[in-house]
């Protein structure tokens, strides 16, 4: 049983940039349904491992399991019916509009020689439009919206995928932080109301502690801890980690990291 | 919205229209009037000529098109970066040296711009592509593979045959060299055609465009054969036309967006516009002596270049 609450199952993973190893003999699990943070310092090769995980960089060792699946011997479009990304950095045409952006979601659904739209497509569309509230916005271009408001477009377009999971690489880098939280509540709304299995980066402690239920804390490519929040985020972890001091505190039950 | 798709449909129907009106010019203009007598003369010479500038300057236009979109640089153009000259240095030297396989010149054109192309890619690679890294390693494997022309030309004797290879000279094609370039370009058109909203992808970033099931790579092989096979075929009809599949694609942007699937058919009249202007100002303009199409663009398209490099932020599409 302890099987199925399980998306990913990775053992003894390895990688390396030329002989630079970055990820070294690493293995975790990521549960069904969580919204799981992966921290750690700068070159702990939390990105690597996130993009080990949505299969862009391949020459790996050990194994990636996706609900029990080899993610080497998936087909690129069944991957992205299964999981969605949102990465760091975007461009787009300057004349594009939102609906159009937001559409491109739906190609792991489709055939794009011919590039029909069925009505599951318009229904994927709309409602991923209608979570990131950009219902009023469909018909503008997307190079003249503000950053918040561009983020919402990449989350909507990796929405209308349709997957069960939603990786995110530092959702929050280029925005102010009206937005960081106006982002990272709409991600904790879509994991709570919507059940899907979030797993992102994030920099920012405290917000790593208030917006996720996991957290996998790595350094020199090696898991450091892992585990649900409240009892892996401590003092102690993040002085071993990114060797800071730090205090924890709790303001309305709720923890916070002070540097 | 609306305001966009009327100025699109508007594009469309303005170029169409000149088209036209630049295609009857050219056949009532000329050394010879039409009249009963000159008839045939006219049919074989001057409507090949016209139907070589139209098929050729779309497909030029449309390798233009496709090469801009998979190198993410609106600067692209398969003369500039010496994708045209590749292919007319393999298809002389096919020439030159085994005169018996000239039926398959298509092929060895091909095979010489997948060769410039792959050197453009691979010498311009350095953490990525830049936009003007990419014209730079270009400009320098055109001058290379136009000098190595000149070389074979010379080894060989300099014939004529081998010439026309190298400069536009239309006024010596025939019916048979439009059947070719139609066949070939018709094929590789519909190709590209086929690929437009796969082109449209190629704007975003690779990594966004991977986790949406496509691979990016593969795509980039796709465009650029079809890219390359069009330059190559239109070039060994038309010659070495540089500037076109620039201006073309340049002019289509600015006014029917970026989206491929309009961009690629009017850059398709667009193109093949401005390749029968210059065709035919380049030879009433100093009649009875001609000047090649090639130059005219060059003459023209050479500021517009320089007009757009001073403009091009680096930013794709703008």
């Amino acid at each position: 049983m302890a099987d199925n609450m399980n998306c990913f199952e990775i053992d003894n993973l390895s990688f390396a940039y030329g002989d630079k190893k970055v990820i070294d003999d690493f293995s975790v699990q990521i549960k069904k349904g969580r919204v799981t943070t992966i921290m750690g310092p700068n070159g702990s090769g939390k990105s690597t491992l996130l993009y080990l995980m949505t299969r862009e960089l391949k020459d790996y060792t050990g194994s990636i399991l996706l609900d029990g699946h080899d993610i080497k011997e998936m087909k690129g479009k069944s991957f992205a019916r299964k999981a969605a990304a949102v990465h760091q950095y975007n461009t787009v045409p300057w004349d594009i509009s939102v609906r159009k952006l937001v559409a491109y979601g739906r190609i792991p659904h489709k055939n794009l020689a011919l590039g029909t739209t069925t009505k599951e497509d318009e229904e994927a569309i709309e409602t991923a439009l209608e979570i990131t509230g950009l219902k009023e916005l469909e018909n503008r271009e997307v190079a003249r919206l503000s950053g918040g408001q561009q983020q919402r477009v990449w989350i909507a377009m990796a929405l209308a995928q349709e997957t069960e999971i939603l990786f995110l690489d530092e959702p929050t880098t280029y925005l102010d932080i009206r937005y960081q939280l106006d982002i990272l509540g709409l991600v904790r709304d879509l994991n709570e109301k919507r059940g899907l299995t979030v797993i992102m980066v994030l920099h920012d402690i405290n917000q790593a502690l208030r917006y996720s239920d996991e957290v996998i804390a790595m350094k020199g490519g090696k898991i450091h801890a892992s585990g649900c929040v409240a009892e892996t985020v401590s003092e102690k972890m993040i002085k071993e980690v990114y060797d800071v001091n730090c205090k924890m505190i709790e303001v309305d039950n709720m923890p916070y990291v002070i540097t | 919205m609306e305001r966009r798709k009327k100025k699109a449909i508007g594009a469309f129907a303005v170029t169409g229209l000149l088209l036209i009106a630049t295609i009857l010019f050219s056949i009532n203009t000329g050394s010879l009037s039409i009249s009963g007598a000159n008839i045939d003369i006219i049919m074989d010479l001057r409507i090949p000529r016209i139907l070589i500038s139209i098929v050729g300057g779309a497909g030029i236009a449309v390798s233009g098109v496709l090469l801009q979109a998979v190198m993410k640089n609106p600067l692209a153009d398969p003369g500039i970066l010496g994708i045209s000259a590749g292919s007319s240095l393999s298809a002389i030297l096919i020439t030159g040296l085994v005169p018996s396989m000239y039926f398959l010149t298509p092929i060895f054109s091909f095979i010489g711009g997948v060769v410039a192309c792959f050197l453009v890619y691979t010498l311009s690679w350095k953490d990525g592509l830049s936009a003007f890294r990419i014209i730079l390693v270009g400009i320098t494997i055109n001058t290379v593979f136009v000098a190595l022309i000149d070389c074979a030309e010379s080894l060989m004797g300099g014939n004529n045959a081998l010439a026309s290879f190298t400069e536009s000279r239309l006024s010596m094609k025939g019916w048979d060299d439009f059947y070719m370039l139609l066949t070939y370009s018709v094929v590789f058109v519909v190709l590209g055609v086929l690929l437009a909203s796969r082109c449209d992808l190629l704007a975003l970033e690779d990594r966004t465009v991977g986790s949406l099931g496509i691979n990016v790579t593969a795509l980039r092989i796709k465009v650029s054969a079809v890219a390359v096979f069009l330059a190559a075929i239109c070039t060994s009809v038309l010659g070495t036309v540089s500037f076109l599949g620039l201006l073309a694609p340049y002019i289509g942007r600015m006014l029917v967006g970026s989206g491929h699937k309009t961009l690629i058919p009017y850059s398709m009249i667009a193109g093949a516009l401005l390749m029968l202007l210059a065709d035919t100002t380049g030879r009433t303009i100093a009649a009875p002596n001609e000047i090649s199409a090639a130059v005219i663009m060059a003459v023209i398209g050479g500021p517009c270049f320089i007009v757009l490099l001073r403009r091009a932020s680096g930013s794709y599409g703008r």
